[in-house]
């Protein structure tokens, strides 16, 4: 069952094909990587799959095309991490990732402490209950990062789509997040440059080259290093080591 | 919590000590002794026909209950500005909702045209101006960098301005061009009961508009995009929030004149002193933007007495330093 299904999906932008009658299918309860060079339409596609820009009859959500779907309706079922944040204010960290119940909340109300409660899981299991108290101008790049994915978990979402999320992270938490979201056992569709995250965690690769699909199917099999030097333009190597792949270059 | 409740109550103690001192201040001074003795009278019902009394009542109080609630009034419709802007160099003077306000109004006053929806044309007038420099400035500006918004703010400030100098310099009545002179700098002098319960109507409505839409208003902040991904549809908050705070002005530009940098200002203390989240940011705002206003109008009061300052001139040279100083501090780098 496919959560998620895009239809010849095209963008030009000033004669320049941004995308290119993508198609791809995205499957419910799996994690899928999207992987790609620069400039191969990767955060396009994604900005599509969450509704930031319209598309009309290419992208369907659980057979459904999503521009049917209101952005609140659409809200309660897919939470999205951009690329970058935007933030002006200086919230509390705890009041941040209770955003993430707006969805859920009754108009003109408070939030109520059933949806403190999941914000509350929602910082646990991304390791920041200890900065709840905490303002976000205190705080570092990884540190924001990790707020706004704990965010993203508290809107209890069937899909969540996340741009580069591992961006600012360290190891040990890039490694946490993958870990949280095998855990959290609903669709993730996540752009990755680490290719070695993706084979380890992530079941299925869609591989964009020049605004298209270039190659998908299950990671396992399609991380190899001629498909990757194909792509990449530059050699790779694929190892084991204690029962985990890694890929590098 | 409870931190934030006790904040609140000394400004709201203050806010209303405040009010009581500055009624002794004036062209003629009058002892806080004998003010609180007066007021105590008028609660027993005493005689209030002594001179300090009618001074106290009928000329200061309604003045000074204004002043605090304009202040209240003009701090929040910057914080609205700063919210929907995301950007916190925005208020209504710096982007020019004021001046558009004032150019309104003027036009309404040098063509007569108040005259003829009397006693409300002037309101009219004011809220058409103040609509249209909000809408160019939102529609121009977009969600473009803070620099082009102030930058383009202080463009429609000029035009508007110039429009109503010419309006001024156009005009043959003398005694039309003195009030309108005088009322684009800002003032409180000869403010009467009646405009009291004007003010207090905006207020309620800015307040309880701001509390509805409190979580709203922080969404926003988050940025547009990260909104829409929660389902919040900022297009339709947005233009409420552009009606609202144009209404706020224009009736405060109206009444009192252009008052600028208290709606720039505030904000910053009152996030300093309460928090960012506009259910508490709401009431901080408020009480700050009042308690500055009585004193700013203490000083004008008495600072050059018998005669006044206008309000507008004493705001400008106390906020302009403190923009200046925002802006070279956000961009040391």
């Amino acid at each position: 069952m496919n959560i998620i299904e895009v239809k010849n999906l095209s963008y030009v932008i000033d004669d320049k094909k941004i995308l290119n009658g993508v198609n791809a299918n995205f499957a419910e309860g799996k994690i899928t990587a999207i992987i790609g060079a620069n400039g191969s339409g990767k955060s396009t596609l994604m900005s599509f799959l969450s509704k930031t820009r319209r598309s009309t009859e290419s992208v369907y959500f659980k057979g459904q095309d999503i521009d049917k779907i209101s952005a609140r309706d659409y809200a309660f079922q897919v939470s999205v991490l951009p690329q970058q944040h935007k933030m002006t204010a200086d919230f509390y960290v705890e009041d941040v990732v209770v955003m993430g119940r707006f969805p859920y909340k009754k108009k003109f109300r408070d939030y109520t402490a059933e949806d403190r409660r999941i914000a509350q899981k929602a910082m646990t299991s991304v390791g920041i209950t200890h900065l709840a108290r905490r303002k976000l101008s205190q705080m570092s790049g990884g540190e924001i990062q990790r707020v706004l994915i704990a965010k993203a978990l508290a809107q209890e979402p069937e899909l969540i789509l996340m741009d580069e999320p591992t961006n600012h992270l360290d190891v040990k938490y890039k490694i946490a997040l993958m870990k949280t979201l095998q855990e959290y056992g609903k669709t993730v569709i996540i752009v990755l440059h680490d290719l070695s995250l993706a084979v380890q965690y992530c079941d299925e690769i869609v591989v964009m080259v020049e605004g298209g699909v270039f190659a998908q199917g299950n990671s396992k099999k399609i991380m190899q290093p001629e498909l990757l030097e194909k792509i990449f333009g530059v050699p790779f190597v694929k190892f084991e080591h204690e029962g985990r792949t890694y890929i590098n270059y | 919590m409870k931190n934030l409740y006790f904040r609140a109550g000394i400004l709201a103690a203050a806010l209303i000590l405040s009010m009581i001192i500055a009624i002794g201040f004036g062209s003629i001074d009058i002892e806080t002794k004998i003010v609180a003795q007066e007021i105590l009278n008028f609660f027993q019902g005493g005689a209030a026909d002594s001179s300090n009394a009618m001074i106290i009542f009928d000329i200061r109080l309604p003045r000074i209950i204004f002043a605090a609630m304009s202040g209240a009034i003009l701090a929040l419709t910057g914080m609205l500005m700063q919210t929907v802007s995301q950007n916190y160099l925005a208020d209504p003077y710096i982007l020019g909702v004021s001046s558009g306000a004032g150019m309104g109004a003027v036009l309404c006053i040098v063509t007569g045209v108040a005259q003829i929806f009397a006693p409300y044309g002037v309101y009219v007038g004011a809220f058409l101006g103040a609509a249209l420099a909000t809408a160019i400035v939102v529609n121009i500006a977009g969600s473009g960098s803070t620099i082009k918004l102030v930058l383009i703010g202080m463009g429609i400030s000029a035009l508007f301005s110039a429009m109503t100098m010419l309006e001024i310099y156009g005009s043959k009545n003398e005694a039309q061009v003195r009030s309108a002179m005088f009322w684009l700098m800002g003032s409180f002098t000869g403010l009467q009961w009646q405009m009291v319960p004007i003010a207090l109507a905006v207020l309620i409505l800015l307040i309880g508009f701001i509390w509805l839409f409190r979580h709203e208003l922080d969404l926003i902040l988050l940025g547009r995009e990260e909104a829409q991904h929660l389902g919040l549809s900022t297009e339709r908050l947005q233009q409420m929030i552009v009606l609202v705070s144009s209404m706020a002005i224009a009736v405060i530009v109206s009444i009192a004149g252009i008052i600028g940098f208290i709606g720039l200002v505030i904000p910053h203390i009152a996030r300093f002193i309460g928090e960012s989240r506009h259910g508490v940011l709401l009431w901080f705002t408020s009480l700050i933007g009042a308690l500055v206003m009585v004193w700013a109008d203490v000083i004008a009061r008495s600072m050059f007495k018998p005669e006044e300052l206008p309000i507008g001139i004493l705001t400008a040279c106390l906020g302009a330093p403190i923009f200046i100083q925002i802006i070279n501090r956000k961009y040391k780098n």
